[in-house]
């Protein structure tokens, strides 16, 4: 099984490489949201990027919102391309097909966050004249680390979910469109037209709580929302029903 | 199960809501030939193949490839199998040894006898020289090439090709005969093979099964088929055909039917019958003949008249459904 999801993964990378041609435009691809996420935003934020929890924004923003839009390629793309039904006579099973796609857009989202990191660590050192090396707080490295894997699988696992529904890559990639608008706006929204007495519970009932706890307890719902939709997804991800579609 | 058959159905039955798309299917094709399953569009080929894959339940009845079940060792079955199906399903971002090497891959073929037999393939084809362009920029003749050699990869028994050579140039559909009989006739692989085209039927396959509407209509080797015909053709070229003659020859005992065409006239009679009393009797006219051919009937017109007296069949089975006007691959996108 193992073996398999990485003949996937595998297969996933090199149409992703591909994608836009070669490799150069790939790397050019990756250029805009390094420069944001790595470069201009750690400048601004000084040596506060790699101490709060402004440099969250890298780990999670990014990741959840490019694996969506890779993953909405996954399955209508397969099917598009007509290239779906070869896959499925192949002796892959049905879970290492899925997966392995789940897989390489968690990995994919995952490097790039890394890199992002990195960057803007670097970023900061250079321009920020305190000397010494300085280093992310443990505390956000390590929660930044978990969230963004968890936010990934999250975005993946929504992301081949649609895939699977969608008549087409264009239909799935507005789908998603769609759902990141509301996943990313709604919580300003809310903020702005929430009655101000709501606004004060909801900040008594979280100001008792510590980053930590917080890191813990979305962590915990976000583990809770992933393992949900892979299993939906397993329930849904069957030969004879994508033979069908 | 029988160590010589590779694929047996028995009462195969696939149904899409009121249609059914493939009914009561029962045939077995030995291993190590190429088996021709010709029908019209929508008559049940494609849905055959997949029900055999295990990519589609079966409504009834069961099928065995390999002598395995194709309900509960579909995945077995895969694993044995090669498939060039309706669509190439080649991946068009990637090199054609990208394609292969994932494919191998798949198949757990160890590295360097992925790379040795990737290479001989490709070699046999002709491709070995483009094998790190994108696959996207090729001809489809290509294509269907690469495809062929995707199929035949990890060297498995047997290979399922879905009208391989349909939307091609007469060259390269040629080429692509030529390179399946070579590849297939070399391993010994059985290949079940659908198709369209009678001609490629006839040049490719030892065994023929017609299905018109799920239903399967003949089974034989082409030569039988052509024997099972109404009767010969019989053409003769000379000058002197008038009305007269032709009508005299409409009564002649045996003729079925008569016609005259630019200067020829063509004659319908049983099989086996003599043309002599013919000859005979146009000589008598004052025909002068120059030349007499008898032909049998052609697989087409075999096929022909199959099909045609297929269509209006209603099921072996139950009979409580009349067979729709809808096409099976209709069907299937109904059911989706």
């Amino acid at each position: 099984m193992i073996t398999d999801v990485a003949t996937m993964v595998w297969k996933e990378w090199r149409e992703l490489l591909r994608q836009r041609g070669s490799w150069r435009a790939f790397l050019v691809g990756l250029f805009v949201p390094v420069a944001v996420f790595g470069i201009m935003l750690p400048i601004q934020a000084g040596p506060d990027w790699l101490e709060t929890a402004i440099s969250l924004s890298a780990w999670i923003y990014m990741p959840t919102v490019l694996v969506m839009t890779m993953m909405a390629d996954s399955i209508a793309g397969e099917r598009e391309r007509h290239t779906l039904e070869t896959l499925l006579a192949t002796r892959l099973p049905d879970q290492a097909i899925l997966y392995g796609k789940i897989l390489a857009g968690v990995g994919y989202a995952l490097l790039l966050a890394l890199v992002i990191v990195a960057v803007g660590m670097v970023s900061v050192n250079l321009t920020d004249l305190t000397p010494g090396w300085q280093w992310y707080a443990p505390q956000i490295f390590w929660g930044g680390l978990i969230a963004s894997l968890l936010l990934s699988l999250l975005g993946s696992a929504v992301g081949v979910l649609i895939s699977l529904r969608a008549a087409s890559v264009r239909q799935a990639t507005q789908t998603l469109s769609y759902i990141m608008l509301v996943v990313f706006f709604l919580p300003v929204v809310l903020l702005q037209i929430l009655p101000s007495q709501v606004m004060i519970t909801l900040e008594q009932t979280l100001a008792p709580l510590s980053l930590d706890r917080l890191f813990l307890v979305g962590g915990a719902g976000l583990l809770a929302l992933d393992l949900a939709l892979l299993l939906l997804l397993r329930a849904r991800f069957q030969r004879t029903k994508l033979t069908l579609d | 199960m029988d160590n010589a058959i590779a694929i047996r159905t028995e009462n195969l039955t696939r149904d899409f809501a009121a249609v059914r798309a493939v009914d009561h299917l029962t045939l077995e094709v030995p291993r190590g030939i190429v088996f021709g399953f010709l029908g019209p569009n929508g008559s049940g080929k494609t849905t055959t193949i997949r029900l055999l894959l295990g990519l589609l339940e079966p409504s009834a009845g069961r099928a065995q490839v390999l002598g395995l079940d194709t309900r509960r060792q579909s995945q077995a079955i895969r694993e044995r199998t090669g498939t060039l199906l309706e669509h190439h399903g080649l991946y068009e971002r990637m090199t054609a040894l990208e394609n292969l090497d994932f494919f191998g891959r798949i198949a757990r073929l160890p590295r360097a006898e992925r790379h040795r037999r990737m290479e001989q393939l490709l070699t046999h084809l002709g491709l070995w020289e483009r094998r790190h362009e994108i696959v996207n920029g090729w001809s489809r003749g290509m294509k269907q090439k690469l495809a062929v050699a995707r199929a035949l990869l990890h060297r498995p028994p047997l290979i399922f090709l879905d009208e391989p050579t349909a939307g091609l140039d007469p060259v390269a559909a040629a080429a692509l005969r030529e390179d399946l009989a070579d590849l297939a006739g070399e391993a010994g692989v059985t290949v079940f093979l659908t198709t369209h085209n009678l001609a490629e039927a006839e040049k490719l396959c030892s065994l023929i099964g017609v299905i018109r509407n799920g239903q399967l209509l003949a089974v034989g080797h082409p030569n039988q088929l052509r024997s099972q015909g109404k009767g010969q053709r019989v053409t003769v070229y000379g000058q002197g055909f008038t009305p007269a003659v032709l009508a005299g020859v409409k009564e002649l005992n045996g003729v079925q039917q008569a016609r005259l065409r630019n200067h020829h006239l063509e004659v319908e009679m049983p099989p086996q019958t003599s043309t002599a009393p013919l000859v005979r009797f146009l000589v008598q006219s004052g025909v002068a003949v120059e030349e007499v051919h008898r032909e049998k009937a052609t697989l087409e017109d075999v096929f022909l008249t199959l099909v045609s007296e297929g269509n209006g069949r209603t099921r072996p089975g139950n009979g409580a459904l009349p067979i729709s006007a809808q096409t099976a691959e209709e069907a299937e996108a109904g059911q989706a």
